[in-house]
């Protein structure tokens, strides 16, 4: 996100500052290097571009051998930017790496950027947008599903995190089962996280999660093993239910030494208990790490065989593969599923999250996303602030877990280009700024955390952000009534069907991106439609007016009053001032009716390099065209402008700040 | 010889059939086992279900020349015959004995290694279009000519029509385009000097800064370090003054003395001053055969270490080579001041591959449907890459002579690269590549039949068959091929030749693996979002109008006027 300069807090500035090109090294730009309290900013001499990267965004500062132009220092981001800057001045170079140890390692939540005062979110969100913070409630989708029934109802057992911290104050549970068995339940898992309700198919079968079971080699809990027996009697369809433990079974076993473990198949009555084997959390990053070197060595020809050994790719096939496998539990053999791994807060995450999503055509509506996120990871727990390293604390917790779910709901939507309601550009964005800590809502680790933190009241919601900028988000190839986007997605999970991410772990890269993004165009098209609908519908407007005037001047009034009345309430149905019918002849004039005329260019520019403010468009960037002057314009830009109602109806249009000062709408 | 002395059992009934098919539902591969006769014709192995009340019949026809293999699996209590056809689809036929199994196995050996050109299947076939004289034609020098000099005057270039019979390089066209100064007699002269009697060609002329792309055939030193003064004056006589020549020899340095000890050789620096010649490896064709077997075998067997497999094919590895060096020469071409000479050993195959790429991001014209056209009959048919030759075998096959060797696939590849990294500036779409695909290995029509235009006139092919051109230019076909988003984009194009950058062509090598369906949806809604577009502008358009007359009706009426308000 850019903001302008003069708005920024300033600490330092670095002249004489050259930044590498990351495709060929040869290439060097100069520039200046401003440093703020928030931000490094770079900006280009030549070419004015402007690089702002957020401290908190920053994964590693690394200062290379010194070279005859001066100190390079390799700045690597979590959103795979890397920039090599070369810094003329040693002195400088120490300068900047002080000053962003000291700015970009908070270790108190309160240091984070979301609690600080954001005069540029404050703008965007607060005038056009009311604070919709609340855009979740546990109940009402919970409600969705048709719960409670008589078979599912809601419990107020944790309403104080009392029995598990890291689960949401409201659980949904089965109907038949008393409070003393769920309490018994907890106590028998990991951290207290009991199997509750994730998702009701509406076949009657459902997805239940939990933690493993502290059973270590002979342990039971005659409660945990008749809570399973009540989930598996809220569906009538199926005699038996599946335990999956998303694990490698070794891992499993492992755990049995410390007490922890996995169900034992004779103690519990008609389950059949699968491992399927999802790495841990250190197998992924260390694996990311591979991958994102892999991906910048870009002149590296041996790139395939490189992606081979990160077995990246392998990993997200095992996360889908397991979702596959609930889905078909679940829907095909109309059979519950409970999903564990060790705490349940990462690989039950994934999977749960993804298996729903596959399920259920509402979660792939950008709404019903923001729900999935909010129940399945937010509520239940994944661990944001660890896995996303938001605070300068332990290495080891952090882990792409998160971004893994990212990558396979583009993996889906790679191969189900109709079923989304949102684009790629969603997913890039959402990635972001989960390690942005621009926004509260993936600050913390659980809900208790949280509400401890005040995010709700301290911070601006990410969801409220995005829905500011949705039509960056939009997918325009959304069919929601074909067959693919209403049924049950079924990936194909075979390695040639799943691709290396290329606008994400190369997003800054332009010169690997395509030059021509195929679905920029295409929204670009369905925008351009929709406003040139619009148009169309003032100039009828206009023309029945005129029609109007023209008759009334021809003919006998007497004739026409009665015909006129009719002809008014049509034309005018949107005008609000009954007064204003009436002295409508006067209203219109030479003037107004060129204004409308010209409301809009028939021949937006499809293709620029540049916004007209210079800023160079890259893959990533996210672009506008003003419907006035069909000019395309970059984020920066489009914030600046305004969205304008259509005179026709109360559709917005957007019109860029040079249309709008000239035009003054 | 006859077709029905190939065929010893024109039915043989009980067989079984096994493919794979997709399930949409389900979204993946299904085994179908089909039960019924199987029948051979001429040209064609016809599989009839048997009729059944449930199912109604189904038919299989596989034309004989795109069986790329066959492989006969008979046990004591299976007589199996595996087909692997030319664009990947495999078929399993279960026959009821041994002797059906072999007799039918021998057959199709026959029938699907036919080497006669005149026995081929365009010969044969009764397409529904009709011989259209105007598409056989649709391609000539002059056009070219034209297109490159508007103004023939000042043109330093001049059509020769020297090889008229076909008699100074076999695989020439009749007419080229060569410098002006230079008469007949030199151009025989240095055909003689040339391999195939290859003599340089003018290929491509970039306007905008009149440098051009030559291409020949490589220069017949030997050992004995020959010199032809009327080859080294063409290539003086062609480099205005200014400008850098380049000789591309897409040959590696290292086997150059080879190519010298087998009478081949290179454009030496003392005797060609002006050009300075730079080496660059390609694969050669036979080495692309290889390369290409191993892609279609790591998309057939892909379990294990696919990517691995991938990189190891080299397809990769050429496609990058071949945009590369493309990139270069138009990078020269366009910003800088080179003109270039291309030359591999006999010009028939990278040379062709490079000129018409670096062609495509110089040139505007050819990524439309029509000057795309003009580029495959140019670069390619006229240019006498033997197709005949090399797509005799797909991937699965091979001859003994090893002539075989995919370099038209590789283009085709390399041009959709461009089309996913230039989504709006193709005017055609991939559909249109995988149809060339198709045709180039089997096909209903003529154009692809022979090795070079000598051949083809002595085949008839214009007048005996159907242009596949006549077939893309039905009206209803077209539409199938034309790139919906296509603007017109002046400019050269840039493209990325990163291995991040590159992607595997799913819709060709994976075509009978996936599930193209979602993808088609996707195609689909954007050609409706297209015309939807389209159709609100006209309406626009025609409300503007109406707007504007009511208007002057209006102050012509004196019932509307600016100082109204």
């Amino acid at each position: 996100m850019k903001l302008d300069l003069e708005e920024s807090n300033v600490i330092t500035k670095i002249e004489n500052v050259q930044l590498e090109d990351r495709s060929n090294s040869k290439i060097k730009t100069a520039g200046l290097l401003y440093l703020t309290i928030s931000h490094l900013v770079f900006i280009e001499t030549n070419s004015k571009r402007e690089i702002w990267i957020y401290y908190s965004l920053i994964n590693s500062i690394e200062k290379l051998p010194l070279s005859i132009n001066g100190s390079p220092i390799l700045i690597r981001t979590k959103h795979f930017l890397n920039c090599l800057f070369i810094i003329s001045k040693e002195r400088d170079c120490q300068t900047l790496v002080q000053v962003l140890n000291q700015y970009s390692r908070p270790t108190k939540y309160h240091e984070l950027l979301c609690f600080r005062e954001n005069s540029h979110l404050k703008k965007l969100l607060d005038s056009t947008h009311k604070n919709n913070q609340q855009i979740y409630h546990l109940e009402s989708e919970y409600a969705r599903m048709g719960l409670p029934n008589n078979k599912w109802t809601m419990t107020n057992l944790n309403s104080d995190y009392q029995i598990c911290d890291t689960y949401p104050n409201v659980l949904f549970v089965p109907a038949s089962v008393e409070d003393k068995i769920l309490q018994s339940s907890a106590n028998f898992r990991s951290r207290g996280r009991l199997p509750v309700l994730s998702y009701l198919h509406p076949n009657g079968a459902s997805l239940t999660r939990c933690s493993q079971p502290l059973s270590g080699f002979n342990g039971r809990c005659d409660e945990d093993e008749q809570l399973l027996q009540h989930i598996l009697m809220t569906n009538e369809n199926s005699k038996f239910m599946y335990v999956v433990d998303t694990r490698p079974k070794i891992n499993a076993m492992a755990n049995k030494a410390q007490g922890k473990g996995y169900e034992n198949e004779t103690n519990y009555k008609n389950i059949q208990f699968h491992f399927i084997g999802i790495e841990n959390i250190h197998v992924m990053r260390n694996s990311l790490d591979k991958l994102v070197k892999c991906a910048d060595s870009s002149s590296n020809s041996s790139f395939l065989t490189e992606l081979e050994k990160t077995e990246w790719l392998k990993h997200i096939k095992a996360i889908i593969d397991t979702s596959v496998f609930l889905v078909e539990a679940i829907n095909d053999q109309n059979t519950s599923v409970l999903v564990h791994c060790s705490d349940g807060w990462d690989r039950t995450a994934q999977t749960c999250a993804l298996a729903s999503l596959l399920l259920d055509p509402y979660y792939r509506s950008i709404h019903g996303f923001q729900v999935l996120i909010e129940k399945e990871w937010l509520l239940f727990g994944h661990k944001f602030s660890h896995r996303c390293g938001h605070l300068f604390e332990n290495d080891k917790e952090i882990s792409p877990i998160f971004s893994q779910f990212l990558e396979c709901v583009w993996q889906l939507q790679l191969q189900f280009p109709c079923a989304f309601e949102f684009n790629e550009t969603y997913l890039i964005k959402l990635h972001e700024h989960v390690y942005s800590c621009q926004f509260g809502t993936f600050i913390g680790n659980c809900q208790k955390e949280r509400n401890d933190l005040k995010i709700n009241e301290l911070t601006y919601s990410l969801w409220d952000y995005f829905q500011s900028k949705i039509y960056d988000f939009i997918n325009p190839l959304y069919i929601p009534n074909s067959f693919y986007s209403n049924s049950v997605l079924r990936p194909d999970t075979r390695i040639f069907s799943l691709k290396f991410w290329r606008s994400l772990y190369n997003r800054f890269d332009s010169a690997i991106n395509p030059s021509e993004k195929l679905i920029d165009s295409v929204s670009m098209l369905s925008y351009n439609t929709s406003s040139l609908q619009e148009y169309s519908k003032l100039l009828e407007k206009r023309c029945a007016q005129l029609k109007k005037l023209i008759q009334l001047n021809k003919n006998d009034e007497n004739v026409l009053i009665d015909l006129s009345e009719d002809d008014f309430e049509k034309i005018e149905i949107s005008d609000k001032n009954e007064n204003e019918k009436k002295s409508f002849e006067k209203k219109l004039t030479l003037d107004e009716i060129s204004i409308d005329f010209n409301s809009i260019d028939l021949n937006w520019k499809s293709t620029r390099k540049n916004c007209v403010c210079y800023e160079p468009f890259d893959f990533a960037s996210s672009k506008l065209n003003c419907s006035r002057c069909g000019e395309i314009l970059c984020e920066r830009c489009v914030e600046n402008g305004k969205y304008v109602s259509s005179s026709a109806s109360n559709k917005l249009i957007f019109v860029c700040k040079n249309c709008v000062d000239q035009f003054r709408l | 010889m006859d077709f029905m002395d190939l065929i010893e059992m024109p039915r043989v009934d009980n067989v079984k059939v096994y493919r794979q098919i997709q399930n949409y539902e389900l979204n993946q591969l299904v085994t179908q086992k089909l039960f019924g006769s199987l029948n051979l014709t001429s040209h064609h192995l016809i599989f009839i279900t048997q009729t059944d009340l449930q199912k109604p019949r189904e038919e299989i026809w596989i034309v004989h020349s795109s069986i790329d293999s066959l492989e006969k699996n008979v046990t004591e209590a299976k007589f199996q015959l595996m087909i692997k056809c030319k664009n990947f689809q495999i078929y399993f036929v279960d026959f009821p004995t041994a002797y059906c199994c072999n007799s039918i196995h021998k057959s199709l050996e026959s029938l699907s290694n036919l080497t006669t050109e005149n026995m081929k299947l365009p010969f044969f076939c009764q397409t529904i279009s009709k011989i259209n004289q105007e598409d056989w034609n649709f391609y000539s020098i002059e056009k070219s000519y034209k297109r490159f000099f508007p103004n023939e005057d000042s043109s330093e270039w001049r059509i020769s029509e020297i090889n008229n019979d076909f008699k100074i390089s076999p695989s020439y066209p009749k007419k080229v385009i060569v410098p002006k100064n230079i008469d007949d007699q030199a151009l025989i002269k240095s055909s003689q000097f040339r391999s195939m009697g290859r003599f340089p060609i003018l290929s491509y002329y970039h306007k905008k800064t009149n440098s051009f792309i030559l291409r020949s055939g490589q220069p017949l030193l030997g050992s004995s370090n020959k010199r032809c003064k009327e080859d080294e004056l063409i290539l003086k006589c062609a480099l205005p003054k200014g400008k850098q020549g380049y000789v591309y020899d897409l040959r590696d340095a290292s086997i150059l003395k080879t190519a010298v000890s087998k009478g081949g050789g290179y454009e030496t620096e003392v005797n060609y001053p002006l050009w300075k010649r730079i080496n660059k490896h390609m694969d050669r064709f036979d080495q692309l055969h290889i390369s290409y077997s191993k892609l279609i075998d790591a998309c057939i067997n892909s379990s294990t270490q696919f990517f691995y497999k991938l990189d190891t094919s080299a397809w990769f590895y050429n496609i990058r080579q071949a945009l590369y060096l493309s990139f270069l020469i138009a990078d020269e071409i366009h910003n800088k001041n080179g003109c270039f000479l291309i030359h591999g050993w006999d010009g028939l195959d990278n040379t062709l591959l490079i000129s018409s790429l670096a062609q495509i991001l110089l040139d505007p014209e050819s990524r439309t449907l029509d000057g795309f056209i003009d580029l495959i009959e140019k670069e390619w048919l006229h240019a006498g890459h033997p197709f005949s030759k090399r797509y005799f075998k797909s991937a699965f096959g091979t001859t003994p002579q090893k002539q075989e060797g995919p370099v038209f696939v590789l283009f085709l590849d390399c041009v959709r690269q461009l089309c996913e990294q230039f989504c709006l500036s193709f005017e055609f779409n991939e559909d249109f590549l995988i149809m060339l695909f198709d045709n180039l290995y089997t096909s209903e029509y003529g154009t692809f039949l022979g090795n070079n235009q000598n051949e083809r006139e002595q085949l008839l092919v214009s007048s005996r068959t159907v242009s596949l051109w006549t077939y893309v230019k039905n009206e209803e076909n077209i539409k199938k091929f034309i790139n919906p988003l296509y603007k017109i984009n002046d400019d050269v194009i840039w493209p990325s030749i990163f291995t991040q950058s590159l992607s595997l062509w799913s819709n060709l090598f994976l075509r009978f693996q996936i599930n193209s369906k979602p993808n088609d949806e996707a195609k689909k809604e954007i050609v409706k979002l297209v015309e939807t577009n389209l159709q609100v502008k006209i309406k626009v358009e025609k409300l503007r109008n109406e707007l504007l007359e009511l208007q002057k009706e209006a102050i012509d009426a004196g019932v509307l006027n600016s100082e109204n308000y």
